[in-house]
């Protein structure tokens, strides 16, 4: 193994998390979204070392990730499939918190996922890779290039949204 | 709730909040407790779609893993690109023509040597089949003329 198949899996491994959720959360196809992983990985082989510093390779990701996307948007009319209703089978419940607590926390997050997946991309890819991403406003403005201060106004607009939705649940 | 109020709780959120806002931050969420209600449904929200996030299929894991050993073998060749990797491959195959080339030559030098040594070769049998052919020789002394030897004193 030579130090390009060793710094791809270092690479891989700590970043495979949080882009396929990204792409997940953008696309809410687990076909495509592993269509789209696996091309994103595949290039960056390829592109490893061209790649001048290793701290823009999150940034390579995210972007080429985002751009696949698009570009799938672009060639399709998709339709996004509704978000299934959680399966009380599938609730993961920690051993700190009871049945009814996992059950309603279940219910919030199928509410706020749903919620999410109906807001405008725009909005919605800058708060997944504020959330899943990690990237500071900095880094999402220069990603997207967009001012910094569309960024928090996108980011609140989602915020808003998703308390919004969250008060009608709780109510 | 006051925007910017509402801002800075969304900067926090972010960990984008410097330590003197926070501070600010804190004193009017102490005050407010509309802005409190908000900070801890952030808190929710967020603790909740982290909770949401998925594993990656151990599937898709694979087969990427399995891809990225065959890619870099594959693009072996195409491994130093670029302006000197252009540059070396001009050199290589210009290099590899005149090999070729040198070859070729010594090739009819070695052809034309083998036909000049066999000409040689034929040339050796004539002459000696000439000398073969030739009548021999007898050498004899005449004694018509008389030598006188003399003294020196």
């Amino acid at each position: 193994m030579d130090n390009t198949d060793k710094n791809f899996q270092v690479i891989f491994h700590r970043t495979k998390k949080k882009l396929y959720n990204f792409v997940l959360k953008m696309t809410y196809d687990k076909m495509l979204t592993e269509d789209i992983v696996q091309n994103v990985y595949l290039k960056l082989i390829e592109s490893l070392q061209n790649i001048e510093s290793p701290s823009s390779i999150d940034f390579w990701l995210f972007k080429t990730a985002r751009n696949e996307v698009y570009q799938y948007y672009r060639t399709k009319k998709i339709h996004i499939d509704r978000f299934n209703q959680a399966d009380i089978d599938e609730i993961d419940i920690a051993s700190n918190e009871s049945i009814e607590d996992a059950v309603e926390k279940a219910d919030i997050r199928y509410h706020l996922e749903e919620q999410l997946m109906f807001m405008p991309v725009e909005q919605k890819e800058v708060f997944l890779l504020k959330e899943y991403g990690g990237f500071s406003y900095k880094e999402i403005s220069e990603l997207l290039n967009i001012e910094i201060e569309l960024i928090k106004s996108r980011l609140n607009k989602v915020r808003k949204k998703l308390i919004n939705r969250l008060n009608k649940i709780i109510n | 709730m006051d925007e910017k109020l509402f801002a800075k709780i969304n900067e926090f959120a972010d960990g984008e909040l410097s330590h003197q806002d926070e501070i600010f931050l804190f004193e009017q969420l102490a005050v407010d407790a509309e802005a409190r209600n908000f900070f801890r449904k952030i808190n929710l929200v967020r603790s909740v779609l982290e909770g949401s996030e998925e594993e990656f299929p151990p599937s898709l894991e694979k087969k990427i893993l399995r891809k990225a050993e065959v890619t870099p073998e594959r693009n072996f060749l195409f491994k130093y690109t670029g302006l000197a990797g252009l540059v070396t491959g001009i050199i290589s195959i210009i290099l590899l023509i005149i090999s070729i080339f040198l070859l070729s030559e010594v090739s009819d030098y070695r052809k034309e040597i083998n036909s000049v040594i066999s000409q040689v070769k034929a040339q050796n049998k004539t002459i000696e089949a000439l000398y073969n052919s030739l009548p021999p020789v007898d050498v004899k002394a005449v004694y018509s003329k008389e030598i006188i030897i003399k003294p020196k004193i």
